[in-house]
Parts: C-alpha cells; sequence; structure tokens
C-alpha cells in the first residue's frame, strides 16, 4: 500500500516537474520569438517640414528645429494615436492627450509617449522601434 | 424552477446553448473557407459586398455566438438559483468557472479577427493588459496574441484552443454535445432570420468611434478611470472567484449579482453614452448615431448583386477593404490624383454604405455634397483626410462671423465694443441678431449647400467645397444636361475636382457684398441704378441678376492676373486655431512681405511646415532648392513665392505665371514724414462707400432666416442711402492689440452712418431711433502701381474725415475753410458723410474698431500745413521733397511769399 502512495505521489512530482519543465521551455520560446518579432528598424524617406507626421508605429514631431520620435503606442493601454486635436496627440480608446513632447496632459495615461531612437542619413530616417 | 420553465419554455437555457454552439461551430467552419487570414478585413468586406452567401454564415456567426454568451449568463445564474440541483464535483465546477472567461476569450478573439479599426485597437488593449501582468505577463500576452503583424495565433486559438476548452466544459458538465432536434431548429430559424436582416459589424476605419465588442464596454469604462489598468483584471478574477463560490452561499451570490448589475449598468453606459475618444456623448449632439452605436448594417442580404465577385475582388482595395462604390462608379472621370477615387474611395467623402451591393441601400444615408461643416468631420475630415483643418476651420472668420455680428450688436447698441469674439452660432433673437439673420449672415461657411452645382455669383456657404469644387468643361456640360433634362445620366460620369484650384470666383459669392472686395478687386464698383436704367455699354456689369455695377478701376495685381489665393495663404483662410475679431486681425499677409523695404523674411522648404510642404508640392512639383518668402505677421510661409540671387519672385497659383517682386519705391520710404502709413493709405485709387442709410423692421413684409433657410413673416428693412467710389479717407488705427504693430495710418471708409428705428422691432416704449456715425477701416483692394497725389491726402476734405466739399485756403486770412456739400444731419450737426467736423475733434463711439479714431485736431492741422504749402508747390518738387526729409527745417527757412496757417 505504501509503495503504491509512493508512485503516485512520485508520478505526481514528476509531472509537476514535468510541466515546470515545459513551462520553462514556452518561457524560452517566446523569449525567442518575442527577439525575433522585435528590434525592427523601419527607414522611410526624411521629412523634414515642420509638424507632427502619423505612421502605424510611431509619431514623428519636427517643430523646425528639433526632431522627436515617440512610440504612437498610448502609454496607458497601447492604443495606436493617429489623430492631433488642438496641438493634442489624442488616444482613439480612453481619450489620454499629450503634448507635442509626448508629455500626458490628460489621463488615463499619466506616463509620457516612449521616445524612440533614430538617425537621419542621406535623406532617410531609420527609427528603431 | 427552472426559468425557461417558468416562463413556459419547453426547453432549458442548457439545451439552447449546445444548440447555439453547434451553428456557431459549423458556421464557423464553413466561414474558414472565404476568410483569408493574410487580409482578413478585405477577405471579410469582400464577402459583405459580393458573396451573400458567406454573409449569411458570417451572421450566422456572430449572431449564435452573442445569444451563445448571452445565454451562458443566463444559464449559470439560473443554476444559482437551484443551487440544490448543481452535483457538480469542485474540479469541475472550478474549470466552469474559469470557462465563463474562455467563452469571452473566445467571443473577443473572434471580434479581433474582423482586423478593422476596432478590432486592431482592441487587440492592442488585450496586449497591454495581459503584458502588464508581472513576471510571466508578456509570455502570456504574446502567447495569445502572437506576432503583431500577423493574425494566425489569434486565428489558431479561436478556432482551437478557446474553442476546445468549451467543448470539453460542455462534454465535462452535460456530456452530450449535439442538440435536441427541436431546439437546433428553432435555434436555427431564430438565427437565420436575424442573420438575414442583421448584417454582424464591421468598422469602415474612417468613424472615430472605436470601443471594441458591446460585452467589453464595461471593462472599457473601468479601464477609462484606471491609470494602471491592470488592476482592472483583479475584476475578472473576483467574478471567476465569485462564480466558482457563489453555489457555497447567499453573500456570494449577492455579491456576483451586484457586481454583475454594476457591469451591466457600466456596459449599457459604455454602449450609449460613449463616443470618440471615449467621450461623453449624449443623444441629442450632434453626430449622435455616428460617433456613438457600432456600425451594424441592418438591411437583408442581398442574393442578387448587380456585379460579379471577380469584379469586386479585381476594384481596388480601399483603406485596407473593398468598397462597393467603385465597382459601379468605376468610370467617374474629372478627379485630382490626391482625391483619386481608386486610392481613396468614394465612401470616405459621400458616406453611404461601402459593404453594400443593393444600390438603394448603398446609397442610404449618404451625403450628396459633402464638405458641408456640420459633417466635415465625417467627410473631408476624417482621421485619415484633414483632420486638423476641419478642426481649425471652424475659428475662421469665415466661419464665424465674428466681426461681423459684433459691429452689428454695437451699432445697436446691444454691446459696448465692435471687438468681443462671437459666432454665427450664438445669434439669438435680439434685435440686431434679427437683422443679422434677415441681410447678412447668409455667407457663413457652415451654411450648407444641399444641391451639387458649379459655384457661381449666388453660391454662398458649403464648407470645404465652397472653395475646393472646381467644375471643369465636361462636368460642368453633364451639370446642365442633367439641369435640362433630369434624366440625363452623363452626370454620373463626370465630377467636378477637389483641388486646390480656388478661383476668385469662389471668394467672389461673399466677397462681392459689405467691403465688396472681389468686385473692387476687379474694378467694379456698385451703383444705385436698376437693372433697366443701365446705359449700354461695356462699362456696366449686372450681378446676381439685379445688382448694377460700374466699371472704375480695376486693381493692379488683378491685371497682372493675380488671383485672391496669390496673397491669402491657407492659414488666413481656413483659420490657424485662433480666433480673430476682425478680418485685419486674422489676415496675416501685408505688402511689405512681397515688396520688400528692408531684410526678406525667409524659409527653406526643408523647414517649411507640413501644410505647407504639401501645398507647395502640389502647387509646384519638387521646391526642395527653394527658399521661399514668409509673411512678418505669424511667420506663415508663401509658398507660391521664392528668393534668389537677392531678388523675390512670385509665381502665381492658378495661371503659374512668374512675376520679379519689386521693392517700394523710393519715396515710400524717404524721410521719417510719412512714417507710420500704410502701403494701402497711399496705393488705394478707390474705395466704395455708402451713406445715409437707414433700417427699420416691417412685421408684414416677408423675410428670410439665412440661418435656417426659411422664409419668414417679417423681417428688418434697409434703405440704403448714397453709392460712392472715391479716394479712401483716411484715418488711425492707435494701437494693435494682436500684433503689437505700430500706430499706422490706414484707409477708412463711412461704413455705418445710419439711423436703426428699434422701436419697429421691439414695439417698446423705452427703445428708440438711434443714430450712428462710424467709419469702417478698409482693405479696398484697387491698388494703383502710382500712390496717391500729396494733394489727394493733405487739400482732400474726403481723406481728412470732413467729408465731400470744398476745402480752401487762404491766405490773407492764413486760414483752411471747408464747406460741406451735405446738409449737416439733424442727430449730430455734422455734414451727412463726415466722421469728424472740420477742426475738431471726436472721440468715443467713433469707428466700428474699438482702436480707429479719426485724425485729432493737432494731426489735422499738421496735415493741412503741408496742405498749405501745397496750395504752390508740386508735390515732386524739390523743397516738398526735402519736406519728407525735416519739415520743421523747411518751415523755419522758409521765403517771406509762404504762408502757413495760423491757427
Amino acid at each position: 500500500m505504501e509503495k503504491k502512495i509512493d508512485r503516485e505521489r512520485f508520478l505526481k512530482y514528476s509531472g509537476t516537474l514535468f510541466l515546470a519543465g515545459a513551462a520553462g521551455l514556452w518561457y524560452n520560446m517566446i523569449s525567442v520569438e518575442e527577439k525575433l518579432s522585435s528590434n525592427i528598424v523601419i527607414t522611410l524617406p526624411f521629412n523634414p517640414n515642420s509638424g507632427v507626421h502619423f505612421y502605424r508605429d510611431f509619431i514623428f514631431i519636427n517643430n523646425g528645429e528639433t526632431t522627436e520620435v515617440f512610440s504612437s503606442h498610448c502609454t496607458h493601454l497601447g492604443c495606436i494615436i493617429s489623430e492631433e486635436n488642438e496641438g493634442k496627440l489624442v488616444c482613439p480608446c480612453h481619450g489620454s492627450a499629450f503634448d507635442e513632447k509626448g508629455n500626458p496632459l490628460k489621463g488615463p495615461a499619466n506616463k509620457p509617449l516612449k521616445k524612440l531612437d533614430f538617425t537621419i542619413e542621406n535623406d532617410k530616417i531609420s527609427v528603431k522601434l | 424552477m427552472n426559468f425557461s420553465k417558468k416562463i413556459g419554455a419547453k426547453t432549458t437555457f442548457g439545451q439552447l446553448l449546445i444548440a447555439l454552439f453547434v451553428v456557431c461551430i459549423v458556421s464557423g467552419i464553413f466561414l474558414a473557407i472565404p476568410f483569408n487570414i493574410d487580409e482578413p478585413y478585405e477577405s471579410i468586406s469582400l464577402q459583405m459586398i459580393a458573396n451573400p452567401a458567406a454573409s449569411l454564415f458570417r451572421n450566422l456567426h456572430y449572431w449564435s455566438a452573442q445569444l451563445f454568451l448571452l445565454f451562458s449568463l443566463l444559464h449559470i445564474w439560473d443554476h444559482l438559483k437551484n443551487n440544490k440541483k448543481i452535483k457538480l464535483k469542485k474540479p469541475v465546477w472550478l474549470r466552469m468557472s474559469i470557462g465563463v472567461l474562455f467563452i469571452f476569450l473566445l467571443m473577443l478573439s473572434g471580434f479581433l479577427l474582423k482586423a478593422d479599426a476596432d478590432s486592431t485597437q482592441a487587440r492592442q488593449i488585450l496586449y497591454s493588459l495581459l503584458a502588464g501582468i508581472p513576471v510571466f505577463g508578456k509570455t502570456l500576452a504574446y502567447t495569445i496574441l502572437g506576432n503583431e503583424n500577423s493574425w494566425q495565433v489569434v486565428y489558431v486559438h479561436h478556432i482551437a484552443t478557446f474553442s476546445l476548452f468549451i467543448i470539453i466544459i460542455i462534454l465535462e458538465h452535460y456530456k452530450k454535445i449535439w442538440p435536441r432536434w427541436r431546439e437546433f431548429v428553432w435555434t436555427s430559424l431564430l438565427l437565420f432570420f436575424l442573420s438575414y436582416f442583421v448584417s454582424a459589424p464591421l468598422h469602415d476605419n474612417l468613424n472615430p468611434s472605436v470601443k471594441g465588442p458591446w460585452y467589453f464596454l464595461g471593462l472599457q469604462e473601468i479601464l477609462h478611470w484606471l491609470s494602471t489598468p491592470q488592476f482592472s483584471l483583479l475584476l475578472v478574477f473576483l467574478f471567476i472567484f465569485l462564480i466558482y463560490f457563489s453555489h457555497s452561499g447567499n453573500t456570494t451570490r449577492r455579491s456576483l449579482l451586484i457586481l454583475t448589475v454594476f457591469y451591466l449598468f457600466l456596459t449599457i453606459f459604455g454602449f450609449f453614452f460613449r463616443g470618440q475618444n471615449w467621450q461623453l456623448s449624449l443623444p441629442f449632439k450632434k453626430d449622435y448615431f455616428y460617433k456613438t452605436l457600432p456600425q451594424i448594417k441592418w438591411s437583408p442580404l442581398n442574393f442578387n448583386p448587380v456585379f460579379q465577385a471577380e469584379k469586386v475582388q479585381s476594384s481596388s482595395t480601399i483603406l485596407g477593404r473593398k468598397e462597393s462604390c467603385v465597382i459601379c462608379h468605376n468610370t467617374v472621370k474629372g478627379f485630382t490624383d490626391s482625391h483619386n477615387p481608386q486610392t481613396i474611395g468614394c465612401y470616405c467623402c459621400h458616406g453611404g454604405n461601402p459593404f453594400e451591393s443593393d444600390k438603394i441601400r448603398a446609397h442610404k444615408n449618404m451625403l450628396l455634397v459633402p464638405g458641408n461643416l456640420a459633417d466635415a468631420e465625417r467627410s473631408c475630415g476624417t482621421a485619415n483626410c484633414h483632420p486638423a483643418i476641419a478642426q481649425r476651420i471652424n475659428t475662421s472668420l469665415m466661419s464665424t462671423l465674428s466681426g461681423m455680428i459684433s459691429v452689428d450688436r454695437f451699432v445697436f447698441s446691444e454691446q459696448n465694443n465692435p471687438d468681443r469674439l462671437t459666432s454665427v452660432e450664438k445669434l439669438g433673437n435680439s434685435a440686431a441678431d434679427e437683422h443679422l439673420k434677415n441681410l447678412c449672415v447668409q455667407c457663413h461657411l457652415g451654411n450648407p449647400k444641399t444641391e451639387p452645382e458649379p459655384v457661381n455669383e449666388f453660391s454662398r456657404g458649403g464648407g470645404c467645397i465652397a472653395c475646393h469644387l472646381n467644375y471643369d468643361t465636361a462636368s460642368n456640360t453633364a451639370f446642365l444636361k442633367k439641369k435640362t433634362n433630369p434624366s440625363d445620366t452623363s452626370y454620373l460620369n463626370f465630377h467636378p475636382a477637389i483641388s486646390l484650384q480656388v478661383t476668385d470666383e469662389h471668394c467672389f459669392g461673399c466677397h462681392s457684398r459689405s467691403g465688396r472686395i472681389s468686385t473692387n478687386y476687379e474694378g467694379w464698383h456698385e451703383t444705385s441704378f436698376t437693372v433697366n436704367e443701365i446705359p449700354n455699354s461695356d462699362s456696366f456689369r449686372i450681378v446676381e441678376g439685379t445688382r448694377v455695377f460700374r466699371f472704375v478701376t480695376e486693381d493692379v495685381h488683378h491685371a497682372l492676373g493675380l488671383s485672391c489665393i496669390d496673397c491669402h495663404n491657407s492659414y488666413e483662410l481656413m483659420g490657424d486655431g485662433n480666433y480673430y475679431p476682425h478680418q485685419e486681425n486674422q489676415v496675416s499677409i501685408q505688402c511689405t512681405d512681397c515688396h520688400l523695404i528692408e531684410k526678406p523674411n525667409l524659409v527653406s522648404q526643408a523647414e517649411l511646415d507640413k501644410e505647407s510642404a504639401i501645398i507647395a508640392a502640389l502647387r509646384f512639383g519638387n521646391t526642395e532648392k527653394r527658399i521661399f518668402l514668409k509673411t512678418k505677421k505669424r511667420n506663415i510661409p508663401l509658398v507660391n513665392t521664392y528668393y534668389e540671387n537677392d531678388s523675390a519672385f512670385l509665381i502665381s497659383k492658378i495661371e503659374k505665371k512668374q512675376f520679379a517682386l519689386k521693392k517700394p519705391a523710393t519715396i515710400c520710404t524717404r524721410g521719417n514724414a510719412h512714417q507710420g502709413l500704410s502701403c494701402s493709405a497711399c496705393h488705394t485709387s478707390w474705395a466704395p462707400s455708402c451713406i445715409g442709410c437707414h433700417n427699420e423692421y416691417d412685421r408684414n413684409e416677408a423675410g428670410y432666416n439665412m440661418l435656417t433657410n426659411e422664409f419668414q413673416k417679417g423681417t428688418w428693412v434697409e434703405f440704403i442711402g448714397e453709392y460712392n467710389a472715391h479716394a479712401p479717407a483716411l484715418g488711425k488705427r492707435f494701437m494693435n492689440s494682436n500684433d503689437g504693430e505700430p500706430t499706422t495710418v490706414i484707409p477708412v471708409v463711412p461704413g455705418m452712418i445710419l439711423s436703426v428705428d428699434l422701436r419697429s422691432f421691439s414695439k417698446s416704449k423705452h427703445d428708440s431711433l438711434i443714430f450712428k456715425r462710424l467709419y469702417a477701416p478698409n482693405s479696398p483692394h484697387t491698388s494703383t502701381l502710382k500712390g496717391r497725389e500729396c494733394k489727394s491726402c493733405h487739400n482732400n476734405p474726403v481723406t481728412l474725415g470732413y467729408g465731400q466739399g470744398t476745402l480752401e485756403f487762404s491766405r490773407e486770412s492764413k486760414s483752411w475753410y471747408f464747406n460741406s456739400k451735405f446738409q449737416n444731419n439733424k442727430f449730430d450737426g455734422l455734414p451727412e458723410d463726415a466722421w469728424v467736423g472740420f477742426l475738431q475733434e471726436r472721440t468715443g463711439e467713433v469707428s466700428t474698431r474699438s482702436d480707429v479714431r479719426p485724425f485729432s485736431v493737432k494731426e489735422q492741422k499738421n496735415i493741412l500745413r503741408v496742405g498749405a504749402c501745397l496750395t504752390c508747390h508740386d508735390g515732386y518738387s524739390e523743397v516738398m521733397l526735402h519736406g519728407l526729409d525735416n519739415f520743421d527745417s523747411i518751415l523755419k527757412n522758409r521765403s517771406s511769399k509762404c504762408i502757413v496757417p495760423s491757427w
């Protein structure tokens, strides 16, 4: 009888270990996949004209003197911002608003828009997402 | 007792759920065939337009899923109410509780697979919510949603993971997966009926409202409150927790009920009262239905589409989808490249239904004439097109008419300041407002254009297309054919162009009135002749069928072929986002921006703002190397100019003629005698004026309300005095509140010398006949190459504000004398056309602006002192030219023969 319980216990432990290993594998696999789908660099012709230029994943803001690139994803829940309303970048999902420096002006978002690294070379801009 | 049995149904929610689930699974299998995982949105739009059977399967899939969710919740509640009958083991009950979450996930993944704007944002929200869970959040989010650029993982979870989990739950607690025939048949019948008449929603990717599926609107409302939205997941766990423990006691069940009712309330609130950007949206507000409710097609499926599926497939893909409009209207010509329907479709301007194949239903609710300000946000101003302009156009004076309204109220003594900001939307029922509605406000840009028609003298309003609609010969011919023969359909092949070619004709309708800038510019002065009185001569012209104009002198810029838009740029015409009280405040262009008197204000192509850069590119192609002039006031680029080798040039926007921009003549800037004189003070050849106008209200006269465009009984009536065309008077703008410019001498005209019988309107004893003597600053647009002669100002009673008459200098008495042409007015004792009495001071209510006044006595004397010299000396004589440098020195050294006035 005792032996039977031990076997069950052994199998439970083994199963748990197996599941833990599978979870490790799962985590490992997703990490690799995430890396593969991140670090994307988008290169586009550089538009030097001042104004706010919206792209799918980033917002390019040129005020004539400085150029900044922000992620177009709202810092509240990631919705894509694609509209400027009276000088504010407004999120279509919950109405968060940011100024042209990416700072939050109106909630629910309370963090500034993520600044993205970019380079301008030969009239082309490369943005690292 | 079971709820369903209580209401007399011989079934249970469980039985219905099985039937709904089977219909959902089967319709889903069929739906997988036309559904394209690489282009999900496009494939669904194609189904909706050209594959009614596929649409039916999609609708069946959608409605069975919605009812499945609804009945699942009712089923759970039904069981909770009868908890004694529940004999499930705890692990099974736990899995069932979690199963509720999986039902939501199954539903949500289906919603995401539409891949429209609504789904794309919902996916972002779900990803962020999950990724924000500590430790394993990102892994979980990626596992459920996969790569952002692919729908593959979502699809697999939808058809396999989540569906299998539900199947297991059903089997585990019910042991069966096949429904009974009775439930299956009735459910299917109901679903077919529903699916035939009501289509599953698909976002058009233009509507600004993106809210997510109805069952998540409660969560959306909660998310809107939270800066750290992951806390909302606690609510999800609380639900599962309460469901799991609900069979163990009344307290948990009550808590679950309260929470459910609360969530239901939030869902209803989110559904009906949240719109664009999750802003509060109320049913009586403009565009409520468009911006708040989901885009569901309430019309039967069309099994007899007028076009083949192949035709739809080969048609252009617009905003990621197919659009039925361009399948039929595929031969329309006349568009500019930027508004080619093969790129932007028809729907984004005209509305209607882009996923409908039936002609009548596709055209339902369409905007025959898009671009009116009332619906600009869902035509020209959609987020993908010109949203910023659609917003700021409302700040333009052409939209607000602020100056016109404020001045009128000032004249009617309803406000003490003619510069107060207001808007045509705020017009009430006062005497002045009624006067404005009867006689003035027809020109506001928001006045809707309701019928397609080329621009003509009668055109008023129309929003964006008031300026940007251009009929070419072909579209005009087709329009006329349609007008004479309503059954002629050739007009469907010719669309007027939407373009930047804003001709003077576009401005003419409104600007040939009041200050009459358009007619002045072309050289035409309005007379009081009737049509029957005109002499047979080319010097006369009839406008709007009844108004008779006489040719005087056209503006030198007009003679050269320049149009209104060659000077006036997009920011001063469409507004720059700021409200201005009057035209001169909104306008930024000044003569010296082109006719340079000092160092030019320049901007390179690379430094242009986005709007100016686009306009420059559309008008002139590649302008990469150009250096443009920009206005000194507000630094607005003048995209039709360029600066090269120390010289400035202008290219006319319509005719593309090139001009070298000349600097002002030396005399314009010589010395400081004329410092502060505006260019138009000298270079205006004539300005229209009207004196002696009387206004009274006639209760029996047939009138018109220009705001509502309706006829009415009773109207204000204007009895005009005399029209004149001569060199304008000059006045002083003594402070420039907006721009900090120095005091300037500007042209003014007797804009408001009138009487208003307020009693005729109010019938009140307290009201009276009021009289006003106000001159208005004026920009006549009658520029001449050569400036006015010295005497035209210094020896001219009109210029000095005395009105017409004789102004003479007597050497004997060393005095000036003035005899008015008109009699003195009984109200104030001044000559009818005067602004100020001869060598008198006048302050207070003197102008239609608070910062404009007539010359003071000291200033009049200074002007007349020079005038006295001019009675002997020619204006261009050496001595007078020296006087420009230092007049006092000339006076000091004058000969004994020279007589100057003795005051």
